[in-house]
């Protein structure tokens, strides 16, 4: 049986927490600390001290560059990252297609991408939705024709996170409109410097420029850069959500999320004093606590427990869950803040004003209401918890 | 608003009328009519790109008589109840209106009044109502959230008049204004004093808020003022304050409950016509169940207006508590239906270019504008008389 608290783990979680401790620059720190999206340079700076321990990847197999730690102390590794105020390192490529590659790629994908991901030198983003494919992402459009040894590939994707960093794509195109919708579309990686590749950035509420709208036009892609075979795409698409089924939980964040709580509560007084004396904001507090442990040992126990749960079920209600704490905590940061959650900050731009702290936490708290609709929206979640948990 | 002497028996709040009067009607639909003609997202987003103020709007406003809503007749002003300005803050928020009729206007008007030298102030009234001259309450400290006693900006009285230094931080349309109602602690007690923009020890550092409004941090250094800087005494400034508050508090609610009810209009529209699974968004269940709770949180917020008012024009010892349970509920209200409304919007919902995010953003302002939800809340808890704020017997 496992369990979480062991000498091993708990020896572990120390290792962690050392190496967070003497190997995170103080800058790149600093600015982790403050709140803003992570700039791609503390990402790559990052995954480069990572991978030199050898821990960039944790979850590759060790014959890719990875691990062969538990799942448990997979999340252990995480937490402790988040709690040392570390970076979040690009998922894209880690994350997503990384495993994607080295299940179903060929060997000359693997050798020519899988190092650039695993060291951090390589950025990667993920060209799935469209303006009218969003959460009926099979009704895309974006064609991909077959024309010798190439691909032409037409059309648009939107909401493309960190495409301007990006020095790949991976996309979900039409290569057949013939069938079901699903059964024509293939994966494709493209290179983003490739001639007809066009970025448009999209400025989101939080008034930073995280995602963008990518257009395609006459696009000129190898046939050597297809995953596996042509009109399976929607395969690899599935395995590629599914393989990592507690990663859009977002424990480490909630988890760093609260610590950052107590820290502005501790800041700050209130009426009758210390903030950390009012026993309203501490009642709030003390509801999200219990519902963080809910969540935490679901996902402990959804981690260990694998026959029990229903898989795409447990994975759904966790990432419901994970946004709702994501967005209730940040809630709470406004809360907290009072009038001075009202300044709007920019990463970056002078913050001779405001609350110390209220920067990066209120971009935050706006850019959160995306969590319940980014990588499947609640409704569609919920959907997926009634059809595959419950049969209905 | 003024405090009114209570003639109809009933504790502690005005009348309780339930629908409006005919003169009201007429004056919400002029105020809609003006919006919808001369409010359009392309003005806005103009004044937005202008440190969030329009000036001809601000004369039109002042020409149409409008500034004045907070004012009683003899000082200037119409305000015959507080439904004039609820109106006119309702349909602001609905058109998502940038200038701070609040901030600039009824608020710190709420405060002068109450601070009980409103005679000796009359030219910077008459300037308000006539548009020639904005106000900005400056409260808030830094470190400090939702305290009402100042502790880090102080007053000191000497034969020159007043002498003020310290900072306040989160001082909402503060650049727009020409002068700061300043709250300042002098010796054991505290004093409201009007401090010019530009005297000599001011110092702001601008920026806009989350929803697009101009704000700044103070700061005063041996800032001299005369003796008739004081807006309200020793006896008077916690009255002063909460009177403040209060208009804070209801006018939060009457935008709240117009961007809420734009919001829900917004997500009507747009559910209706995006396409998803071959079917329109409207068409799922799921999402028919969601606007239909939409509009009921929607109909009990605005059936609370009435309450409102009544409390408003009233006298009764617990008016600031019963104003702030209202506030919190209506807001809190909001909150959930504007996120809804986002969330019912998909990937578009957060962006800056969508409507609807700016809704979400003018309501998460609203909520910590003039003291946080939660705080609000408490206020009621602590602070109401009875169980029951009808008080129908
Ligand atoms: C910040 C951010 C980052 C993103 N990053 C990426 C990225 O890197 N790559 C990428 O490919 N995509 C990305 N996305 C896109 C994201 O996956 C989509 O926004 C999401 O799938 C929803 O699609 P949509 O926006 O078109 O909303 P829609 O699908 O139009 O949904 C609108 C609303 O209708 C509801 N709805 C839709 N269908 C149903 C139904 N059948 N039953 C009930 N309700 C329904 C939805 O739940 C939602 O509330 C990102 C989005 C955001 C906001």
């Amino acid at each position: 049986m496992d369990a979480i608290d062991t000498p091993r783990i708990q020896a572990f979680r120390r290792e962690v927490r050392d190496f967070v401790a003497g190997q995170l620059p103080e800058a790149i720190k600093q600015r982790t600390r403050q709140g803003f999206h992570v700039s791609k340079e503390d990402m790559r700076d990052w995954t480069a001290i990572l991978h030199r321990q050898g821990w960039s990847a944790p979850h590759w197999p060790t014959a890719y560059g990875g691990t062969d730690w538990s799942p448990l102390q997979r999340m252990v590794f995480d937490i402790e990252l988040a709690l040392g105020w570390a970076p979040a390192p690009s998922p894209f490529g880690l994350h997503l297609i990384g495993p994607v590659i080295y299940t179903f790629g060929t060997e000359q994908q693997k050798q020519r991408y899988l190092p650039g991901i695993l060291d951090g030198s390589q950025f990667w983003c993920q060209g799935y939705s469209e303006p009218n494919a969003g959460s009926d992402l099979a009704s895309l459009r974006t064609s991909a024709r077959r024309h010798g040894d190439r691909y032409i590939v037409n059309g648009q994707k939107i909401w493309t996170s960190q495409a301007q960093y990006a020095d790949m794509i991976f996309c979900l195109v039409r290569t057949d409109g013939s069938g079901s919708k699903q059964s024509g579309i293939s994966m494709l990686l493209i290179d983003m410097n490739t001639p007809g590749v066009t970025v448009r950035p999209i400025i989101t509420q939080d008034m930073s420029h995280y995602v963008n709208e990518v257009f395609f036009e006459d696009v000129e892609v190898p046939a050597d850069n297809l995953i596996g075979e042509e009109n399976a795409g929607w395969r690899y698409a599935k395995f590629l959500l599914e393989n990592e089924r507690t990663a859009s939980a977002y424990l480490p964040q909630a988890k760093q999320d609260m610590n950052r709580l107590r820290e502005m509560i501790g800041a700050l007084e209130g009426e009758h004093g210390p903030l950390s004396e009012d026993p309203v904001l501490d009642s709030q507090c003390a509801e999200l606590e219990l519902e963080l442990a809910a969540h935490e040992m679901t996902i402990y126990r959804i981690l260990t427990d694998n026959a029990r749960s229903p898989s795409a079920a447990a994975a759904s209600m966790i990432k419901i869950r994970g946004a709702r704490l994501q967005q209730r905590l940040s809630s709470l940061w406004n809360e907290v803040l009072g009038v001075h959650a009202l300044p709007l900050f920019t990463p970056g731009a002078d913050s001779s004003y405001g609350e110390p702290g209220a920067a990066g936490a209120m971009s935050q708290f706006l850019i959160r209401r995306a969590v319940s609709i980014y990588g499947g929206t609640n409704e569609i979640q919920h959907s997926i918890i009634a059809k595959r948990g419950l049969h209905l | 608003m003024t405090v009114r002497s209570m003639d109809n028996g009933m504790p502690g709040r005005a009348e309780l009328r339930l629908g409006l009067g005919e003169d009201e009607l007429q004056f919400k639909a002029s105020v809609e009519r003006l919006l919808a003609r001369d409010y359009g997202v392309e003005r806005r987003r103009v004044a937005l790109a202008n440190g969030g103020f329009d000036p001809d709007f601000w004369q039109q406003l002042a020409e149409l008589g409008w500034l004045g809503a907070c004012f009683p007749e003899p000082l200037g002003g119409y305000g015959q109840s507080a439904n004039e300005a609820l109106i006119l803050l309702e349909q602001f928020g609905r058109a998502l209106v940038l200038e701070p009729l609040l901030g600039a206007v009824l608020v710190p008007g709420a405060a002068l009044l109450a601070g009980g030298r409103a005679d000796a102030h009359g030219a910077l009234i008459d300037g308000l109502i006539a548009g020639e001259r904005r106000l900005a309450l400056a409260w808030s400290e830094q470190g400090r959230r939702g305290a009402r006693r100042p502790r880090l900006t102080s007053a000191v009285r000497d034969q020159r008049g007043w002498c003020v230094n310290g900072v306040k931080q989160t001082v909402l349309n503060a650049p727009l204004a020409d002068t700061l109602l300043v709250s300042a602690i002098a010796g054991e007690d505290s004093v409201l004093l009007l401090v010019p923009h530009d005297a000599p020890g001011v110092s702001l550092i601008e920026y806009t808020t989350i929803d697009g409004q101009p704000a700044a941090d103070l700061r005063f250094t041996n800032v001299v003022l005369p003796d008739d800087a004081l807006a309200a005494g020793p006896e008077r400034c916690e009255r002063a304050m909460d009177a403040a508050m209060n208009w804070g508090a209801a006018g939060a609610c009457a935008e709240a409950l117009g961007a809420m009810d734009a919001a829900l209009e917004l997500t009507l529209e747009y559910t209706g016509t995006r396409q998803q699974f071959g079917q329109k968004l409207s068409g799922f269940q799921v999402i028919q169940h969601r606007l239909a709770a939409m509009a009921t949180e929607l109909e009990y917020s605005q059936a609370l207006l009435p309450l409102l008012a009544a409390h408003l024009d009233g006298n009764g010892a617990d008016r600031s508590a019963q104003i702030a349970g209202i506030r919190a509920r209506i807001v809190g209200s909001a909150r959930c239906v504007v996120a809804d409304a986002v969330q019912l919007h998909g990937g578009i919902g957060v962006t800056d270019e969508a409507a609807i995010s700016h809704y979400f953003r003018r309501v998460t302002a609203l909520e910590q504008a003039w003291g946080s939800a939660r705080q609000n809340l408490e206020r009621y808890r602590q602070g109401r008389q009875g169980y029951d704020p009808l008080r129908l017997q």
